[in-house]
């Protein structure tokens, strides 16, 4: 089979003004990323890697400045807009300002459907209701307005509404980021039951290197528009090449008794997108930096199975 | 002797139409000098109205009452404007979540730095200066004197959290109250701003009062903790025996919720606690977690007193560990998905 989401390539420019001047901010340089059916791949990095600009292309909302994106084999860009929504669904991290406060749960579960023409009343009805029971939202609720439930619910309301046309990808940018620890593991838990309950495939976005852990099959990891490793969770965990990712591991604080914070090897700043360094983006961050890390781009580096982009990896 | 900052049954009310709104209600937490106390707790717990309590910053027409309030053998019920000017900055100084909302755009970080010198000391502005250089080298900022001259626009979220680490330093507290220190920062930058807050604190003895949501920081850096929910603290201790063994079913649960790599088996349910926090309104005439308490029992429905269960531990629970030992507790919940 075809991987669902096929990126090659891809890059996307904004235009920008630095210092008064026009310039040119490249969010994305270079973008390779195949996501196979019924996997859970997750992108991770921190704030200003490209990570969100990402997510938007792979939803169709923005095209790429070059290089294409596909889904489901065919250029993203020949689909129409109800077509595009069929395949692929978002959900975003901020339950409270996704769902419209005028609107019923019921109505915003059963927009796609409307949008689509699909059905009749008595049939959306249908489906909505069991699509909200597939979530664990209470059926009384179908009549019920966003303020009146908590955050949990919120994000349960937007996963109900993704999944409701039966899309083939699902996009969740950081989708438990605004939830109280004991509502974000269940969303965790309801993630993972219903890809297997509807062999969904899903493009996770998170800074939360725990819940990437706990949820993703495989793991890509971005700075500065680039993904500068990637592989299987288990063994890009137990054996991280690239001193970015070793970095991101080292700063998991876990919640257990005498753990103390691991030294971060790496330099407290992120360079400017606008004028990134020449070579390794990472090299004015990097313990190990070299020369030839300041001229030349690092190549991909095949590993297993997965890849990496540094001229020190790491043992 | 009094504890170093104690409180105890702390409350504060906000009076509505309805009739009062409660979000705190029956704090309890005392901290020594030199240690860090986490106080734990999810968003609307009264975390950081308690925060505020401490510095006199409670917005009218909120009411705090409490059995104690007292900073350093004072008391700070009913002090009145220039006494907390007195104490705020001085004796206690505070550091807020987003350091770009607490800092003022339109002035540069060296004229901030040297305004809360100069309100607090008697400083010449030559001297305020040359603090504020060695306050941001100490901070752990690159090229201070630059930084200086610079807007807060122009630094990164981590730099300016330094900035305002440096600011609260400045007048050499007894007390930092950190809200959420490091929630607006990236992971990295997370690791090394507790990092500095631990290394100063064992170069100046400074007591810290940390209000986090997340149990990892805590882990970290923590010598104590106290957890809350719906306004009342529920369990208190030294945080590793706390993480090790929690009382307080929330505490379980909470643990429970966490995936930790290396842990947690991947791909398997996580810890639920079910249902939702009850709102500031429900009144306290029963343990307030019942609701949602896997152990509960017909006597849960009844006030629950916080007690101590052992050398530095409290407790507010009737069911300890050991009265629910063998129980299945929340191994028994089939999860409501």
């Amino acid at each position: 089979m075809p991987p669902i989401l096929e990126i090659t390539g891809a890059t996307r420019d904004y235009a920008v003004r630095s210092g008064g001047q026009a310039a040119s901010l490249r969010a994305l340089r270079g973008i390779d990323l195949a996501v196979e059916p019924g996997e859970v791949m997750a992108i991770v990095g921190e704030s200003g890697c490209g990570k969100t600009t990402l997510s938007r292309l792979c939803l169709g909302i923005e095209s790429p400045s070059s290089g294409t994106v596909s889904l489901g084999g065919q250029p993203i860009a020949g689909y129409h807009r109800t077509e595009r929504a069929r395949l692929v669904q978002p959900v975003f991290q901020d339950p409270y300002s996704s769902l419209n406060p005028r609107q019923s749960l019921g109505s915003i579960v059963a927009a796609p459907l409307v949008v689509r023409g699909e059905g009749t009343r008595a049939t959306r009805r249908a489906r909505t209701e069991a699509m909200m029971a597939a979530v664990g939202l209470p059926p009384h609720l179908i009549n019920a307005y966003p303020s009146q439930i908590s955050g949990g619910q919120r994000q349960r309301v937007a996963i109900a509404r993704a999944l409701i046309g039966e899309p083939k990808l699902l996009i969740c940018d950081e989708p438990t980021s605004a939830l109280d620890v004991s509502v974000q593991s269940q969303i965790i838990n309801l993630l993972g039951r219903l890809r297997r309950q509807f062999d969904l495939t899903i493009l996770l976005i998170s800074h939360n290197l725990a819940v990437v852990h706990h949820l993703a099959d495989r793991v890509a990891v971005m700075y500065l528009g680039i993904i500068v490793e990637s592989g299987p969770t288990e063994a890009l965990y137990a054996r991280p090449r690239h001193p970015y990712t070793r970095a991101l591991l080292d700063a998991i604080l876990p919640p257990t008794p005498g753990a103390r914070p691991r030294p971060i090897e790496i330099g407290a700043e992120a360079p400017n997108p606008i004028a990134p360094p020449s070579g390794c983006p990472f090299r004015t961050r990097c313990p190990h930096a070299t020369e030839i890390c300041a001229e030349t781009m690092p190549a991909v580096t095949e590993a297993g199975a997965g890849y990496y982009r540094c001229h020190h990896p790491l043992g | 002797m009094s504890p170093f900052v104690d409180i105890r049954d702390l409350k504060i009310s906000i009076p509505t139409a309805d009739g009062p709104l409660t979000p705190v209600r029956g704090l309890d937490l005392q901290i020594a000098r030199g240690e860090t106390l986490a106080l734990v707790g999810e968003s609307g717990c009264g975390k950081s109205l308690t925060a505020l309590a401490l510095i006199g910053l409670v917005p009218p027409p909120c009411r705090v009452d409490a059995e104690r309030l007292s900073f350093d053998g004072h008391s700070l019920l009913g002090l009145g404007a220039a006494d907390w000017r007195k104490l705020r900055g001085p004796r206690i100084a505070m550091i807020f979540q987003d350091p770009m909302t607490s800092l003022d755009p339109c002035y540069t970080i060296g004229s901030q730095l040297v305004e809360v010198m100069r309100t607090h000391r008697e400083l010449s502005a030559e001297a305020a200066r040359a603090r504020a250089l060695e306050l941001l080298t100490r901070v752990g900022i690159p090229s201070p004197a630059t930084r200086l001259r610079q807007y807060p626009h122009q630094l990164s979220g981590g730099l300016r959290q330094r900035v305002m680490i440096a600011m609260a330093l400045s007048c050499e507290p007894d007390l930092i109250i950190a809200d959420e220190p490091t929630t607006a920062l990236d992971v990295t930058t997370q690791a090394q701003i507790l990092g500095l807050l631990a290394q100063l604190q064992d170069e100046t003895g400074v007591a810290i009062l940390l209000i986090t949501h997340d149990l990892g920081v805590v882990a970290s850096i923590a010598h104590r903790m106290a957890v809350m929910y719906a306004g009342q603290t529920v369990e208190a201790g030294p945080t590793a025996a706390v993480l090790a063994q929690p009382s307080h079913p929330y505490t379980e649960g909470l643990l429970r919720a966490i995936p930790t790599p290396g842990l947690t088996p991947r791909g398997a349910p996580l810890g639920t606690i079910p249902g939702i926090v009850p709102s500031p309104k429900t009144p306290a005439d029963t343990c307030l977690f019942l609701d949602r308490c896997p152990y509960a029992r017909p006597a849960c429905a009844a006030p629950v007193p916080l007690l101590a269960t052992g050398p530095d531990r409290a407790l507010r629970c009737i069911r300890p560990p050991a009265e629910r030992a063998g129980e299945p507790g929340y191994a028994a919940l089939v999860e409501l998905v």
